[in-house]
């Protein structure tokens, strides 16, 4: 179920950098971010946590993850932030355009 | 120069694919909500006519929240209309999914991150907007389930 989970949020986050126009290198990696993010929150939230104790500890590896592909790939990274953080507020509106 | 450059640039992905990859999303939401395969195909059409007719009257009117309340009717009734007629299951998971690419994630998380550098006012217009745009969507269902609220 978690590995479902994982492939789907993968693929969520992908096709919503789609819409927001990421960077067409970045796709991969914003879907990376996405899917690790949405694991932390199934695992803590189905474990008994409440909503918010899961999207705070979603946050975390969300931006170690973030800091990492901005060393690898050497891309400002902050658009990169921005399509994955979906998961931690409501949907994603828009009007951002952010590039790179 | 380089700004000549960033200009004459074109960033966007196409529209279509925007529209195609809308209906995916919510597709995929539909499933992270654990939600039934009876109710892909519904959320499939209803995320994909959503954002295609936010994006179209937002080019069209220049009210604002006008295009995600028209996006969310539009929404709000395919979904009703999928649930009554077809052998869709639950209404509430269908519509969630299909909002999902119009509600103002980004704009929430700019607000609070422009409020955390220090610019505030920067912070509170853009947390504002993000409140209306999120009430304009909520409206739009709501009127749809006053107005069928009977035949559901």
């Amino acid at each position: 179920m978690i590995i479902f989970q994982a492939f789907i949020s993968f693929f969520a986050t992908l096709f919503f950098s789609i819409i927001f126009n990421a960077p067409r290198k970045l796709l991969i990696a914003c879907g990376f971010v996405g899917a690790i993010g949405w694991i932390v929150y199934y695992i803590a939230n189905s474990n008994g946590l409440s909503d918010a104790v899961s999207i705070f500890l979603e946050a975390s590896p969300l931006v170690y993850v973030h800091i990492s592909l901005q060393e690898s790939t050497s891309v400002l990274s902050s658009s990169l932030m921005y399509q994955v953080s979906y998961h931690s507020s409501p949907g994603v509106s828009l009007t951002m355009q952010q590039r790179t | 120069m380089a700004l000549d450059i960033l200009d004459k640039a074109n960033l966007q992905y196409k529209f279509w694919l925007k529209v195609l990859s809308s209906g995916i999303v919510s597709l995929l939401f539909l499933f992270m909500f654990d939600g039934s395969p009876s109710d892909a195909i519904p959320a499939f059409i209803s995320g994909l006519a959503g954002y295609y007719i936010c994006e179209r009257i937002g080019a069209y009117f220049k009210i604002r929240f006008f295009a995600e309340f028209a996006g969310s009717v539009v929404i709000a009734l395919i979904a009703i209309a999928c649930v009554q007629y077809f052998f869709s299951e639950s209404l509430d998971k269908i519509i969630i999914a299909g909002v999902m690419p119009l509600v103002p994630g980004v704009p929430i998380t700019n607000a609070i991150r422009d409020m955390m550098a220090g610019q505030l006012i920067a912070g509170i217009t853009k947390g504002v907007e993000a409140a209306l745009t999120a009430f304009a969507i909520g409206a739009g269902v709501g009127v749809i389930f006053i107005i069928f609220g009977g035949t559901i």
